[in-house]
């Protein structure tokens, strides 16, 4: 039986009844209906291909345009490609993961030796190495080595090597394979990179034989204190067995090198500071030991090109030595060699020290200063040799009597210093009883006993903000003062004696230029038979006019010239210049010059006078010295043998000021004066004063007896001329027998030899000035 | 449980006694919307089993098996015995939206022992794609959500969803099934098959597609349907269902199929979203390949149950669309589905605006088109 459709098995199905009657009608309408849709689908079927079809065509089209498109813009893109590939400096060269050369820019043309046609020909990469090996590209390499290289694929041949052209040229090859297969192969022409890679490597062999054999140490270290490099030298000072040993031992330079961890944060502030930095000296521990050895460090700071500091590098030396032997010059030069006492450096260091301390922790600090008195006599006398025994003696017995508590110290010559750190109001006054009584007692020296004395200025910080060397000053201004009110004693330095000690520094100051600027000049003073009023002789009298101070009184500036040593030079200029106005102008030709004590202990005094006699051509006779009892008090052979010398080759010596001085004749025993000259506080009390009148008798009648001539000084009134005229002085000196003037006032003034002169406009002198009447002496 | 289907037709009313569905826990009934509205049908089975929740809806047409009935009602009467039942149902007016309903049952339905979830929605004023987006998101992950939004004979004009508490349009019924005895076997396939070019969603919003590839999606169909066929929009668009996939994950495809257009505005309105930039192809139907695919999706649903046991009742819901083109022969299809599901399986189902069940490759639960989708029922035993 035939097989129906389903679909008209199901149609019948549905219009038979159960007794299987067909209803024909329904089934009509069903069939109807079937092909109805039938047709609808078919004719849906149709439209649907139509449609796509026109869908189809339209995407075709589309997608045919978008080709087009896209071909051209990827022309574009190729000849874009191709230009920058033939603008690069590289030969570049694509493969095919078959082995065909698929393109090469200019570059890589020139330098294979091909062309373009080679590669539209179908030039493979074995063919192109076979190429190069039969023009000898390879003849650097062996044969078996070329032939192995002609069997490797490009993918196989290395990624990355260097070739060398016969003609020494270095080609760097370089091969990229693709994703695909492919390869792209670049030619590098690297012959001046290899060349100065080559100049680099060699540097860097020179440098490196300096570094490893270089005696000084050589280090590389970062900002934050990791060494980076450290050369032999510098792992043998530091005691590593290498520099890795170092390098990894060192991880902080500043804690685990240096002894004083400070001295890193110094190190790179100065030589950040100044990109460098020269002997940096510094105590260093050797590894692993508590040893420690002094360095010296020279570095500067590396930089990067922006400026910034990248590292730093250095050399180091072994400074041990010379440290030691600098500390050994530094000990030597705070010592006094002779004392073993500090010496005036260490003494203010100390000093230094301890007002630093004072003012942290509130006290007093106090210095003594010591002068010896008589000690040059003791030199001179004694010689140098016995000079050094007795300061060692006296440095011995000063520091006994201070204790150990306080520092002594020998600032120069004869003078010390005691530094007290602590002390109260008594502590500086004791001390300094202490320290005079412990040096004024009799010393043994050579077998030979002598005495000195001495003077203590002292002064303390109380109340003060006085540094080391103010408090030094105010202490010598103390001794100064002490010294001027007779030696031997202890005095404290009070404010009221900077005036008078600057007035002095002040004069001692202009008077080292006075000199010089020609403010110096001498007045004379006539010395006159007062019976008939002729000129015996004048006493030249140096006068000072400063254009800062105005004039200065003798009295003030020769005491000052006389400490501060200038008296030499003064007094030979005086010498000089007296003779010189006496040889040449002056009437009759003689003068009288005052000579101190100072100036008969030098050495030189005699050949000064002589020298002046020689060059002014003055007579020996017709200079006559002038010294005080006072410059004879010591008593000093030198002097006397001085004097007795130049008497006897005629120069005369008058006794100055007689009878104000330390009342002892003896002088007169061992001494023959030419003259004497009575002081004129006698004359100014002869008339008032009966004794004086006595004593002005007693030495006319001691010179009648001695054969020596008297002279009465500051003879101002006619009173006084005819009371000492009575009592047998002949010779006078005074305002009213003839004022000090200068040369030319003196020469136009001059007269006959004999005659009496009248000088009006009385002013000071050196005596006082009193109104007087002139006379002519008959 | 036990399962038995009854069947009313206008003429001869209810085919036998209803005294065996007296203690079903469980009713669903199909049938068109005029049989509901006007027959008493549903106070004659409320009566017949007093404790069963009762759920249903009108349809494009409704079978038990292989009998396909447009003016009858098929229910499916299901007793359990170990299964605890629950029913939730929303005006989709009392809820802030689709997505709000469908989280509002959801939340009704939710418990650790939930097993699945069967809903029925109205199909003409309600985003299935929304709905289901709500329920599963107040559901526990994994919880498979089937059933289908409601037809009316192909009008697009009003739908019937009926459950306890609600009747009428605009409505949502859904039942939990709860408890480990249960087993819910489900699959859904298309088997239509694309052709034409790929295009592009270039203009949507929601489940309202403006534009293909930049031109009206309106005039694509109306080329397509001819003069003739586009006088019958919108259902004649059923024979050319749209499928979609997401450009970033191709697999997930799924088939949309039209519920309205707007002339004026030259777009369609689709049982699903339709999202911007997704691909898009226009399918048509096979005769052959529809009805393996309807065959592939009882085969699926029997597959996951335990051993491959014969189900003890299953629901098929199939698309409109599927019926407008096989016309005679969309018997075809039922006998493709029965076959698979065995000789003594209780099945009915109905034609639908939309299927709903967890897709086959990404298990999402989504609103599908032109898919017979299948249920399938079994309660172990104890």
């Amino acid at each position: 039986m035939m097989q129906r459709h389903p679909l008209l098995h199901q149609q019948l199905k549905l219009c038979m009844d159960a007794e299987g009657r067909l209803d024909t009608e329904k089934l009509a309408r069903l069939v109807e209906s079937a092909y109805v849709d039938m047709d609808r689908e078919r004719s849906r079927a149709r439209r649907t291909l139509t449609i796509m079809a026109e869908e189809i065509e339209e995407l075709t089209t589309d997608l045919q345009r978008r080709i087009d498109e896209r071909t051209e813009e990827t022309n574009v893109l190729r000849g874009r490609f191709t230009g920058a590939l033939d603008s690069i400096t590289q030969g570049i060269l694509l493969v095919a993961s078959d082995g065909m050369i698929v393109n090469a820019n200019l570059i890589a043309l020139e330098l294979l030796e091909i062309s373009a046609s080679d590669i539209a020909a179908g030039l493979t990469f074995g063919g192109l190495m076979r190429r190069l090996y039969d023009r000898g590209e390879f003849a650097t390499a062996s044969q078996e080595q070329a032939e192995i290289w002609l069997r490797l694929s490009i993918a196989e041949q290395p990624g990355r090597y260097v070739r060398v052209r016969p003609d020494g040229r270095h080609i760097e090859i370089r091969t990229t394979q693709l994703a695909d297969g492919s390869c792209i192969r670049t030619y590098d022409d690297v012959t001046e990179r290899h060349q100065r890679e080559q100049a680099l490597i060699a540097a860097e062999q020179e440098y490196r034989t300096l570094f490893d054999n270089s005696v000084v140490g050589i280090y590389r270290s970062t900002l934050d204190g990791r060494q980076l490099r450290a050369n032999p030298a510098l792992v043998r000072l530091n005691g590593y067995a290498s520099e890795a040993h170092q390098l990894a031992s060192v991880t902080d330079i500043g804690k685990e090198w240096y002894v004083d961890p400070n001295r890193r944060d110094e190190f790179k502030r100065k030589v950040l500071a100044n990109g460098r930095i020269d002997d940096f000296v510094s105590e260093i521990y050797r590894q692993g030991t508590q040893t420690k050895v002094w360095v010296s460090e020279t570095a500067w700071t590396v930089r990067d090109p922006d400026g910034r500091p990248v590292c730093f590098e250095g050399m180091v030396s072994d400074a041990t030595a010379r440290v030691e032997s600098e500390r050994r010059i530094l000990e030597l030069s705070l010592n006094d060699p002779l004392t073993g006492l500090k010496n005036r450096r260490a003494f203010l260091e100390e000093l230094r020290l301890a007002l630093k301390n004072a003012r942290r922790r509130p006290c007093t600090v106090g210095v003594l200063c010591l002068d010896l008195d008589r000690f040059k006599f003791v030199n001179d006398t004694m010689g140098h040799p016995a000079g050094d025994v007795l300061l060692r003696k006296v440095a011995r017995r000063i520091r006994q009597a201070v204790g150990r508590d306080h520092i002594v110290a020998r600032l120069g010559g004869d003078e010390f210093a005691v530094l007290v750190s602590r002390c109260d109001g008594t502590t500086l006054a004791k001390l300094g009883a202490a320290i005079l009584t412990a040096i004024s007692r009799q010393y043994d020296v050579r077998g030979q006993r002598c005495i000195i004395g001495g003077s203590v200025g002292m002064a303390d910080s109380d109340g003060r903000r006085a540094d080391a060397d103010e408090l030094m000053k105010m202490a010598d201004i103390a001794l100064y003062v002490a010294k001027s009110n007779g030696k031997g004693q202890a005095i404290p330095f009070a404010e009221s004696m900077r005036a008078a000690s600057e007035r002095r520094q002040k004069l001692e100051n202009h008077l080292r230029n006075a000199l010089s600027n020609g403010e110096l000049h001498l007045e004379y003073q006539p010395i006159v038979d007062a019976r008939c009023g002729a000129v015996k002789t004048h006493e030249a009298l140096m006068r000072w006019e400063s254009p800062e101070l105005g004039p200065v009184p003798p009295g003030e500036f020769i005491p000052v010239a006389e400490e501060s040593g200038l008296l030499h030079v003064v007094g030979q200029w005086l010498l000089r210049t007296a003779c010189t106005d006496a040889a040449q102008r002056l009437e009759p030709r003689a003068v009288a010059v005052n000579v101190s004590a100072v100036q008969l202990r030098s050495p030189h005094f005699k050949s000064f006078v002589l020298n002046a006699l020689a060059a002014s051509g003055l007579p020996p006779e017709a200079l006559e010295l002038e010294i005080t009892e006072n410059a004879l008090l010591a008593n000093d052979q030198v002097t006397l043998d001085v004097l007795t010398d130049l008497k006897a080759m005629g120069v005369k010596v008058a006794l100055d000021d007689f009878g104000t001085g330390y009342a002892s004749l003896n002088y007169l025993q061992n001494f023959t004066f030419d003259k004497i000259k009575i002081d004129r506080s006698f004359v100014v009390n002869s008339n008032s004063n009966p004794a004086s009148m006595s004593i002005i008798r007693l030495t006319v009648a001691l010179g009648q007896d001695l054969g020596v001539q008297i002279v009465a000084e500051g003879i101002e009134t006619e009173a006084e001329r005819v009371r000492l005229i009575a009592a047998g002085c002949h010779l006078q000196q005074g305002f009213l027998l003839g004022r000090p003037a200068r040369l030319p006032t003196v020469i136009a003034t001059q007269e006959p030899a004999g005659s009496l002169r009248h000088i009006g406009n009385p002013r000071p002198g050196k005596t006082a000035a009193v109104s007087h009447r002139a006379r002519r002496a008959s | 449980m036990k399962s038995a289907s009854l069947n009313w037709s206008p003429d001869r009313g209810w085919t036998g006694s209803l005294q065996g569905v007296a203690l079903s826990n469980l009713i669903i009934a199909f049938g068109p919307r005029r049989a509901f509205e006007t027959g008493g049908i549903l106070a004659d089975i409320a009566a017949a089993a007093p404790g069963a929740v009762i759920i249903g809806c009108s349809t494009g047409g409704q079978f038990s098996g292989t009998d396909l009935r447009d003016d009858d009602v098929f229910a499916l009467a299901m007793t359990f015995e170990r299964t605890r039942i629950k029913a939730a149902t929303c005006f989709v007016s009392d809820a802030d939206g689709d997505r709000a309903a469908g989280q509002k049952i959801g939340a009704s339905l939710a418990a650790p022992d939930l097993a699945g979830v069967f809903v029925l929605a109205d199909g003409v004023v309600i985003n299935g794609s929304s709905l289901i987006d709500g329920l599963g998101s107040a559901l526990p992950p994994g919880t498979p959500i089937t059933g289908g939004l409601a037809g009316d004979d192909a009008a697009f004009k009003q739908t019937f969803v009926f459950g306890p508490g609600a009747v009428g349009s605009g409505v949502i019924a859904a039942v939990g099934f709860y408890g480990s005895a249960i087993q819910i076997g489900h699959g859904s396939f298309g088997g239509w098959s694309i052709f034409g070019p790929r295009r592009r969603v270039t203009k949507s919003s929601g489940n309202v597609l403006f534009e293909i590839d930049g031109k009206p999606v309106l005039d694509l169909y109306e080329k397509y349907l001819g003069e003739e066929e586009a006088a019958r929009l919108p259902a004649s668009a059923l024979l050319f269902p749209l499928m979609l996939s997401d450009p970033a994950n191709p697999a997930h495809e799924v088939v949309r199929t039209v519920l309205s257009v707007d002339r004026d505005a030259r777009s369609m309105t689709f049982a699903g979203d339709i999202p911007e930039g997704w691909a898009a192809r226009l399918m048509h139907g096979v005769f052959e390949e529809l009805n393996a695919g309807a065959g592939a999706a009882g085969q699926t649903a029997r597959d996951m149950l335990p051993d491959g046991a014969e189900p003890d009742a299953s629901i098929l819901i199939s698309c409109i669309g599927r019926r407008l083109l096989l016309g005679q022969r969309i018997t075809d299809e039922l006998d493709a589905v029965m076959s698979r599901l065995g000789p003594s399986s209780n099945a009915i189902g109905f034609y639908s605006y939309g299927e709903i069940s967890p897709h086959g490759v990404s298990k999402r639960c989504d609103i599908h088109n032109q898919t017979m989708t299948v249920t399938t029922f079994f309660e172990r035993a104890a």
